[in-house]
């Protein structure tokens, strides 16, 4: 019985090894994808800067847990439709479909927060004039923030639709985290409603101490083998036979001896 | 008690014919263990990692997705390449039982022993490697994820298989490897997924629901794991899943004495 189970082990150890090796050839994963702007689960506003406006959205309360060989990033996609509805000069009182004003955005971010952090920030400046000094105490607060790029090489996106993305990697950590969006730019208060979504990515990444577990367990299998044939020193002598009869060279005799 | 029970069946002689059987079939048990391995590893384990994440996630409203369940999936496709190895080991049971069992007989081994060495070759070792191949790469991949899988399908799926593979053991006493592949099929392939539809057209011809909540109360205490991942949230459960393995339990049990006490007692060994 101890050799079967130590067969087994060993085969169950081989697929444990087989199996993270396929996980770091498919390491990336994406999960627990949840939207920001219209529409979605945070609340969003519009603050009027004077001259600028800024558009500010947060995510859920979200703490991805801790397990070995697992990491996070938080990949932000912002999508700006630039168009309005328009007066259309016939028939009478009609609209019709236009393109926005040119926009341009000035600073996009995308901070990700403690509920500790959190819990001290100044959240009504946020939502007033004084945003652009708050953004400075969000950079001071944040565990990572991260500017977001425009995506201008995008093959089927229509024309009328500017794509920007960011990926914040996440820390290890057992608190809750808020991601907060800002966008400040040219656009008229409350004129277009961005399109933020958010996706959480698990990498699942096996490190060495997943391989040395599942050594061990190839290792256990063995020695239960071995255990085995101490226990019975007749089939040792058996299988060693065996083996001198089938790797002949192995133990410098000819192929050619008669056993 | 136990000295009784010594008596009538010796453990070291089960230990040895137990071990005889694996010997010939370690191969296939070995092949199937190491491809349900993989298949559990790479569908349980991120699923329950991303159900984990998805629960951590706060809302105010519903979760976006439920959590994703493919532990149900991996579990069915689990099943089904052990119930090959069961239903390969009870053929080979019933070539031996029309060859060579006499000559097994002949050796210092009882009846009784002999036929529950083949039970447990035939029940048990299937069903306990499919529990391992599910549990040893998780625990590989980060042990407290064992505490994470869902218990329920697996208990479910267990108990299942072991009433169906205790019916190969009587399909096995026909002597025959087609009746032994028939009925493996049959109870494998066709009367789970059949009887569903057979249900549904009673219903739409009779109307007769009370008759249908009977039926769906034997086939939910003859196949627990597959009408509860079937079955599960369409309001056509007659029965709790857990209520219902009770039944399956005590089914298989009778069925597995019926098979021994027919085996010693009655049963002629060519």
């Amino acid at each position: 019985m101890l050799k079967e189970a130590g067969k087994f082990l060993i085969v169950f150890a081989l697929a444990a090894l087989v199996s993270l090796g396929i996980f770091e050839g498919v390491s990336e994963r994406r999960i627990s994808y949840y939207y920001l702007g219209k529409g979605g689960w945070g609340g969003s506003a519009w603050v009027d800067l004077g001259n600028r406006s800024a558009f500010i959205t947060t995510t859920s309360w979200f703490n991805p847990p801790e397990v070995e060989g697992v990491t996070y990033e938080l990949e932000c996609e912002v999508y700006i439709g630039i168009i309005r509805v328009v007066p259309s000069p016939t028939p009478p009182n009609a609209t019709r479909i236009g393109l926005q004003a040119n926009i341009t955005v000035y600073e996009m971010k995308v901070y990700v927060m403690n509920k500790s952090a959190a819990a001290g920030l100044p959240w009504s400046m946020l939502l007033s004039s004084k945003l652009p000094e708050a953004t400075k105490i969000l950079e001071k607060y944040s565990e990572i923030y991260a500017d977001f790029e425009e995506e201008t090489q995008l093959k089927y996106a229509p024309p009328t639709i500017r794509f920007f993305k960011a990926r914040v990697p996440l820390k290890t950590s057992r608190e809750e985290r808020i991601a907060i969006f800002i966008m400040i730019s040219n656009a008229t208060t409350g004129s277009f409603e961005p399109d933020v979504n958010s996706e959480l990515i698990m990498k699942i990444k096996p490190g060495f101490q997943q391989y040395a577990r599942a050594a061990y367990l190839f290792l256990a299998g063995i020695s239960l083998i071995v255990l085995h044939y101490l226990r019975n020193p007749n089939e040792a002598k058996e299988l060693s036979e065996r083996i001198r009869r089938r790797f002949p060279l192995l133990f410098g005799s000819s192929t050619r001896e008669k056993h | 008690m136990l000295s009784n029970l010594r008596s009538v069946i010796s453990v070291n002689r089960i230990r040895l014919h137990f071990g005889f059987i694996l010997s010939k079939h370690m191969l296939h048990y070995a092949i199937v263990a190491f491809i349900a391995s993989i298949i559990n590893a790479y569908i349980v384990i991120p699923s329950i990692l991303e159900e984990i994440v998805m629960l951590s996630v706060k809302t105010p409203y519903a979760p976006v997705m439920a959590p994703t369940r493919f532990i149900g999936l991996s579990l069915n496709l689990a099943h089904l390449i052990f119930s090959i190895v069961s239903l390969s080991m009870a053929s080979s049971m019933a070539r031996e039982l029309s060859t060579t069992s006499l000559f097994h007989l002949s050796q210092p081994i009882k009846r009784l022993e002999y036929a529950l060495s083949w039970l447990f070759a035939i029940t048990l070792l299937p069903s306990v490697l499919m529990a391992l191949s599910l549990f040893v790469p998780v625990a590989s991949f980060d042990p407290r994820l064992v505490l994470r899988v869902g218990f329920q399908p697996i208990y479910l799926r267990i108990v299942e298989d072991f009433l169906v593979f205790s019916i190969f053991c009587w399909a096995a006493l026909s002597k025959r490897q087609g009746i032994v592949a028939f009925v493996g099929l049959f109870f494998i392939l066709i009367f789970p997924y059949l009887s569903l539809v057979l249900f549904s057209l009673i219903y739409y011809v009779l109307r007769a629901k009370i008759a249908l909540n009977f039926l769906f109360m034997v086939y939910e205490v003859i196949f627990p794991s597959t009408a509860y991942s079937f079955l599960q949230g369409s309001g056509l459960l007659a029965l709790d899943p857990m209520k219902a393995s009770y039944g399956t339990l005590a089914i298989s049990v009778a069925i597995q004495m019926l098979y021994l006490l027919h085996f010693t007692r009655r049963f002629e060994v060519r």
